[in-house]
């Protein structure tokens, strides 16, 4: 087996690399049939993502072809040159150095990190595992995976399962907007379909919050800001209604949610402003999120009873201590890694062994029946019970002498370093 | 076989998934979380196994015995938390529940088991008014409980520190939950006392004189009936937030839980028609179901020791009637 990966990622390299080596869905299937027109022997997956460019290449059987052969492919392909003879003149250096070259088993425990996000920007961010499964998927799709690529895709797979279970790297939440509806917001309600959510601004992270908002089920919606334009287009993308900005009080009175998000220099909601309402809301709770700074809901509402006010600061801490908690699962996860990594190795030196120990079994039996054949031609009126103890004898003897190479074998399986062993061995038998 | 199941295997059992349950809260393994539900259901299992050999088969006084009718409460309160185990596995419902399963099955143990005039009311009347006051008690202990998690929930949302290591429902959710408990609690108070009522008034027709409410329990079930009723009452007014709310209601649930432990625990025999009643400790052979030899009981003695049981724990309508004036 040999497996090699080309590859560059925001860890090393600069967007603007990057952004010249990104590939969208159509281009990586351009990618894939023009491979297989020119490496139509070897198998590949191609993998990008916003934060990373990789090829995985693997032969089943003999060498894989240069790497400056392949880079130059994907440099073509990347030029948008769909030639599939391809130039020959090699990859400049300043491209090349950018490249992360890996082979065999290193090519493997990458690939186990890149897919349990071990490698991404956000350590523990989901999207990595269903961009790879999709990435593999384009590739079986148009022919270009095999043994290899499939055995080492689907572990991936299984070890990215297994870190999601038996650690903590995917459990807590590290965006503002997520730890608050999440970690807040649904340990104060129990289900958000019935509350009512006013919003404050019309901006990104207004946008954001609602966006989780809606996903945990938030329906009635509100929302208010200077500019009504602004708040028309994000009360439409989210099916809510607009209130004039001078209402807001009003709104406040009925809202169970309150997210504050304008740019306002100043307190937009004050402590006389809640007072003025609070009689209305018959002791019901309030959840505020003040995700501005400076800040757009005064800080002394959040001491009073029923009102629970989390300002951005809150929020940070809360999401700086979860991705904290991920990276102490980090070396839990390294250790999955090297486990899966070494049973997937050795599940394919397994399959070598067993197949060159069938292969030296089958011929070595092929001479003893061969001699057993010549020898009772020679000696016809043999006994049934002699000849029963001839073939016992040569069966016996066929055993003990496979039972060293047998050994060294199966000891190679396990051991590792199994590659050059076996070549000796295919040469010495000529299997 | 039965006979073998003591308190102490499905106590045992308990001890070891409340203490699996504090490890966890650092490990949290899926298969802490497998271990520690087989270890609760099958301590559940030997509860069940316990209260049947020794409530059920041995004698018949399961309900209207005090002891029992303990140990029935924590096997309830253990299939409340199972199921809410299943229903809500994030929540750590053991380290809330299981110490209040272990001061039931403490009290189950030190209890004396005064029983009913067996007699004189069909054993209907007599589960309804044992099972209403144990599904009070059971009411206001999870109406409690989840006062206490509110609690805690609200501490943590007020000082913004959510802890991921033990994993609480919505405020929302606990306060719902506590004041429907306590609901609950008045309701099935009163249909206790109102049992507790008709019973004594058979009892009085037997030949006692005495009136229904001058029983010293029933009287005190009727001010903690308009105690909590008032609570209730009190709280559903504009005066209390939310958090004030949960306060008092879980505040008189405390009280309300004390009183009753220490009435099952010291003054089991205060019905004014056991006052005089013999009594069997809670680890006599009879009340435990244990031979006194060790040995299997047969069927025979076991009915022997049943009769007994009978003559001797029915109030005694004779002795009641020759003991009072």
């Amino acid at each position: 087996m040999k497996l090699c990966m080309f590859g560059l990622s925001h860890q090393t390299v600069p967007i603007e690399i990057r952004e010249q080596f990104s590939f969208g869905t159509d281009a990586i299937i351009d990618f894939l049939q023009n491979w297989n027109q020119k490496f139509g022997a070897f198998e590949t997956v191609l993998v990008s993502t916003c934060n990373r460019t990789e090829l995985y290449v693997a032969s089943a059987e003999g060498e894989l072809p240069e790497n400056d052969q392949i880079l130059r492919f994907l440099l073509d392909q990347q030029q948008g040159k769909n030639e599939t003879a391809g130039s020959d003149s090699p990859v400049p250096k300043e491209i090349t150095r950018y490249f992360r070259i890996l082979e065999d088993q290193d090519v493997v425990s990458h690939l186990f990190s890149v897919i349990s996000s071990l490698e991404s920007m956000v350590l523990g961010e989901p999207q990595i595992l269903s961009q790879i499964k999709q990435a593999y998927q384009l590739a079986a799709d148009n022919g270009t995976t095999g043994p290899i690529t499939h055995s080492v895709f689907q572990s991936a797979l299984k070890t990215a399962k297994r870190i999601a279970a038996e650690t903590e790297i995917f459990h807590h939440r590290v965006s503002i907007p997520s730890v608050a509806v999440v970690d807040f917001a649904l340990q104060l309600f129990e289900q958000l379909t019935t509350k009512k959510i006013m919003v404050l601004g019309a901006g990104e992270m207004a946008e954001e919050t609602l966006k989780y908002l809606t996903d945990y089920g938030a329906k009635s919606i509100t929302v208010i800001n200077r500019s009504p334009e602004r708040a028309q287009k994000l009360a439409d993308a989210w099916h809510g209604a607009v209130v004039p900005w001078e209402n807001r009080i009003d709104v406040l009175a009925q809202a169970d949610v309150v997210i504050a998000a304008t740019g306002a220099a100043e307190p937009v909601i004050t402590l006389n402003d809640y007072r003025s309402i609070a009689g209305k809301r018959q002791n019901r709770p309030l959840f505020m999120l003040d995700i501005c700074v400076p800040r757009n809901i005064e800080a002394a509402i959040g001491r009073l009873p029923n009102v629970y006010l989390y300002s951005i600061d809150d929020l940070a801490k809360v999401c700086q201590k979860n991705r904290e908690r991920r990276d102490q699962e980090i070396p839990k996860a390294q250790k999955i890694i090297a486990q899966e990594t070494e049973r997937f190795l050795q599940e394919i030196r397994r399959r070598d062994t067993t197949d060159i120990i069938r292969q030296l079994r089958d011929g070595w039996n092929q001479i003893k029946e061969n001699e057993e054949y010549r020898l009772f031609n020679r000696i016809p009126d043999c006994d049934p019970k002699t000849k029963e103890e001839i073939r016992y004898a040569f069966d016996r003897l066929v055993n003990k002498l496979l039972h060293p190479p047998m050994e060294s074998l199966r000891d190679v399986s396990q051991t590792g370093g199994s590659g050059k062993f076996l070549e000796a061995v295919k040469r010495m038998f000529r299997l | 076989m039965l006979h073998g199941v003591g308190i102490t295997c499905f106590t045992a059992s308990y001890f070891i998934v409340f203490c699996l349950e504090l490890i966890q809260r650092k490990t949290r393994k899926a298969f802490s979380h497998f271990l520690i539900f087989v270890i609760s259901f099958l301590g559940w299992i030997a509860h069940t196994a316990y209260i049947g050999h020794h409530f059920f088969l041995q004698n018949d006084h399961l309900v209207t015995g005090v002891s029992g009718w303990f140990f029935v409460l924590g096997w309830i309160l253990m299939l409340t938390c199972i199921l809410l185990q299943i229903f809500y596995p994030k929540t750590s419902w053991n380290l809330f529940l299981l110490p209040l399963v272990f001061l039931t099955i403490a009290a189950g143990a030190g209890t004396k088991n005064a029983v009913f005039p067996e007699k004189t009311t069909a054993l209907f009347v007599r589960a309804f008014h044992g099972g209403s006051l144990m599904l009070t008690v059971l009411a206001m202990f999870i109406g409690f409980i989840a006062g206490l998690m509110y609690f805690l929930q609200l501490y943590q949302l007020k000082q913004r520190k959510i802890s991921v290591r033990i994993f609480l429902p919505s405020l929302e959710w606990l306060q719902q939950v506590n004041r429907l408990m306590i609901r609950f609690s008045v309701l099935f108070l009163g249909l206790g006392i109102l049992s507790g009522v008709y019973i004594s008034h058979v009892v009085r027709l037997t030949g006692d004189p005495v009136s229904a409410f001058s029983d010293p329990m029933i009287l005190g079930a009727l001010i903690l009936f308009f105690v909590l009723a008032s609570a209730l009452l009190f709280s559903s007014t504009s005066f209390f937030s939310d958090g004030r709310r949960v306060a008092l209601l879980t505040v008189v649930g405390f009280l309300f839980l004390v009183i009753v432990l220490l009435a099952g625990l010291f003054c089991s025999q205060a019905h004014w028609y056991l006052m005089s009643a013999p009594v069997i400790p809670a680890d006599s052979p009879v009340v435990s179901g244990k031979p006194e030899t060790g040995s299997i009981p047969t069927s025979e003695p076991a009915a022997e020791q049943r009769g007994r049981t009978d003559d001797s724990l029915n109030p005694g309508i004779d002795s009641q009637s020759e003991g009072r004036p």
